[in-house]
């Protein structure tokens, strides 16, 4: 087989998976962030700091163990970027190996009617600031032009690794980070502006003005990548869009079907419609919620479960294509065979007739989430195990 | 006197206006002691049913959120009045998310409910070092030090905890729970507390049962749950 030929051999994999058709073997997708640092001679702010480092970092991960596709290539954290505009919000400790980042709190919900009237000059003027000292500082401009810098060292390095994969590993990206990213209205509130302990309160105390929130803001960020669906999908990603499911884990499945469901249900119907697929990270459990998803037709949504038991998942939505399933839990503590048998067991019953992904359930980020061993001896069965 | 089943049904539908309408007629009564208790324990039982119908499905973790915020805004409108009430005090809990961890939502909901239930609790916060719970541990010798995390991580800082503990020789003096949602069974074992919960209802029960029911000093090495069974058993 040539090497152009492995690159496409693995778009198909994952296609063919989504779309549930029997497939030679089970397409595999790494899940592992900071763990990937740990396992090399690198510290994390070694790695963090030095893209260089980082590149080796993930090079030498993929030669290792041969993933067909990666959540992350070393880009989840950009320590360079945010610190350069004074906002330190990732603290790294080598000795403990963590990074520490908290809630983002960045307006109060007086501010709503601000946000709705102009998101953007509201973004710029009043949550940045908040966001990054430098921004409010004398030399703000100065602060701004390093953080350019930063940002371009830090997109040169997304493109360069992004580039490597596919050129030189024949790794496809996963999702389209240049307009695939569909957040949702509701993510942005939880993660950029209200954090966890906000929205939850503003769910009950300001019902109507998070509604309109969500509608400005679908306006301003979800339309456009919708429009951008569109266009034919890039020849070397596997999937047309991504979103992330975070906010989800506060509502019930009522406050799912007012606050959440109706822009989902715009972006499904338009993946449906333009025949695209989109993969989501749905952190912490999302079955609570699955009767909103038992209509969506087969082969547009890759669903990566994290708490929730993906057996079940299967048997309560035959119609979408779940990822993960491979407990952090075993991979960090049980031995190399019982790992492979609950790998065997997740292909034997979930995967033999495609629709199902194989990954760990968790962001793979410290030390006791893995050991190398378990990590070779499950990629390697997974690879060559057909069913 | 006002009508404490109306109370605790307002904090129990979490509806705030209405609560601290009520809590704020309360004040304005200059009440006795007495009846402080009274709305302090309605108020209670109001957080107890919220955790109810967290378990039952009917709320949210938003709800629990929400309800964690109306409870201590009602404690501070309760502030000029409850100053020199005792209020039902079951036992005392050393409680922090551990170091390295920042998830704070889980351990929260936990300390509402557990202050509810009439614990005295006292919150170091996140990312709390051993030898941070070790001090407060001595300083206000708890019967239970509860511990909190999400992080995988965190199981080895909760284990060392213990160690510190242990080392300290406070280990025999106090029960140890551990709280979060991949908190396992064979986790529990490890770090080598006494019981572990994924919900916080059920942490609040079994921490009932350690102060309200058998003596603290007995010896149960393995992990039990909330009937006081043995994991190992299960
Ligand atoms: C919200 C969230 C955040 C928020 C936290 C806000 C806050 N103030 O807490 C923010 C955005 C800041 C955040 C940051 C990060 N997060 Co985070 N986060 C979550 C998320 C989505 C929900 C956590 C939560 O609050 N759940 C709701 C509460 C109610 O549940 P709970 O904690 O289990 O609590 C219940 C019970 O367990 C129990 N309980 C809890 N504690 C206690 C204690 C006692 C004593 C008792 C009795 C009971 C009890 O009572 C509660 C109610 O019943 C989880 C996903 C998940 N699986 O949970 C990821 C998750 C925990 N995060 C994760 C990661 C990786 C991170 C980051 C490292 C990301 C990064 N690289 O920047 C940072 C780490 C920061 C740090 N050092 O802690 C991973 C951890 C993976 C792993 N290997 O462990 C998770 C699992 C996501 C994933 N899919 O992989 N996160």
């Amino acid at each position: 087989m040539t090497e152009q030929n492995l690159l496409q051999e693995r778009i198909q994999l994952f296609h063919d998976t989504a779309e549930f058709k029997k497939t030679k073997r089970i397409p595999q997708i790494s899940n592992f962030f900071t763990w990937k640092i740990l396992d090399s001679e690198f510290t994390l702010s070694e790695a963090l700091f030095d893209y260089n480092k980082m590149e080796k970092v993930v090079c030498d991960f993929h030669e290792r163990y041969n993933f067909d596709a990666y959540t992350d290539l070393g880009t989840r954290n950009p320590v360079r970027v945010t610190n350069a505009l004074g906002g330190y919000h990732y603290v790294i400790d080598d000795e403990k190996e963590v990074i520490n980042i908290d809630d983002q709190v960045y307006f109060e919900p007086e501010e709503y009617p601000e946000l709705i009237e102009n998101p953007i000059k509201f973004i710029w003027t009043k949550v940045l600031p908040r966001k990054y000292k430098k921004l409010r500082e004398k030399d703000a401009l100065n602060s701004f032009k390093i953080a350019t810098y930063e940002f371009l060292a830090y997109s040169e390095y997304n493109q360069r690794i992004i580039e490597k994969f596919v050129k030189e590993y024949q790794v496809p990206t996963l999702m389209n980070m240049q307009g695939g990213v569909l957040l949702h209205p509701l993510e942005m509130l939880f993660n950029f502006f209200r954090g966890i302990k906000g929205l939850s309160l503003d769910l009950r105390r300001h019902k109507s003005q998070v509604l309109e929130a969500i509608a400005v803001l679908e306006k301003m960020f979800v339309e456009p990548a919708l429009a951008a669906l569109d266009n034919p999908g890039s020849p070397t990603t596997v999937f047309d869009a991504y979103t992330a499911f975070l906010a989800h884990s506060i509502l019930s499945p009522k406050q799912f079907g007012e606050f959440y469901w109706p822009t989902l249900k715009r972006i499904i119907d338009k993946l449906v419609a333009t025949g695209k697929k989109m993969y989501i990270f749905s952190e912490n459990t999302m079955l609570q919620f699955y009767e909103y998803f038992q209509d969506v037709p087969k082969g547009h949504l890759i669903i990566h479960v994290e708490l929730d038991d993906i057996f079940e998942a299967r048997k309560k939505l035959p119609n979408i294509c779940f990822a993960g399933g491979m407990p952090a839990d075993l991979l960090g503590y049980a031995d190399e065979q019982t790992c492979i048998d609950y790998a065997k067991k997740l292909i034997d019953e979930i995967g033999r007739d495609g629709g199902y992904i194989f990954s760990q359930n968790k962001m793979m980020s410290f030390r006791n989430d893995c050991k190398r061993e378990n990590l070779l001896a499950v990629t390697n069965f997974v690879h060559n195990y057909n069913g | 006197m006002i009508d404490l089943k109306e109370l605790t049904q307002a904090i129990s539908d979490l509806n705030e206006e209405k609560a601290f309408q009520i809590l704020q007629e309360f004040v304005a009564q200059h009440p006795s002691q007495e009846d402080v208790r009274k709305i302090i324990a309605a108020c209670q039982q109001g957080m107890i049913f919220v955790g109810e119908m967290f378990d039952s499905d009917d709320y949210f973790v938003a709800d629990l959120i929400f309800a964690g915020e109306l409870m201590s805004r009602a404690v501070e409108i309760l502030k000029p009045v409850i100053y020199r009430t005792n209020t039902k005090n079951i036992g005392t809990i050393v409680l922090g998310t551990v170091e390295g961890d920042m998830h704070d939502i889980g351990k929260n909901i936990f300390k509402c409910m557990a202050e509810a239930a009439g614990f005295a609790v006292h919150d170091l916060g996140v990312d709390v070092e051993p030898q941070k719970f070790v001090l407060k541990v001595k300083e206000v010798e708890p019967q239970i030090v509860a511990m909190s995390a999400v992080l995988t991580v965190a199981q080895r800082a909760m284990k060392n905890t213990v160690e510190a503990l242990k080392k300290a020789g406070l280990r025999d003096k106090v029960k140890i729970i551990i709280g979060g949602n991949h908190i396992t069974e064979y986790s529990c074992e490890r770090i080598g507390a006494d019981a572990f919960t994924t919900t916080a209802s059920e942490g609040v029960s079994i921490c009932e049962k350690w102060v309200l029911g058998a003596s603290l000093h007995f010896a149960a090495p393995a992990c039990l749950n909330k009937d006081g069974k043995s994991l190992q058993s299960l």
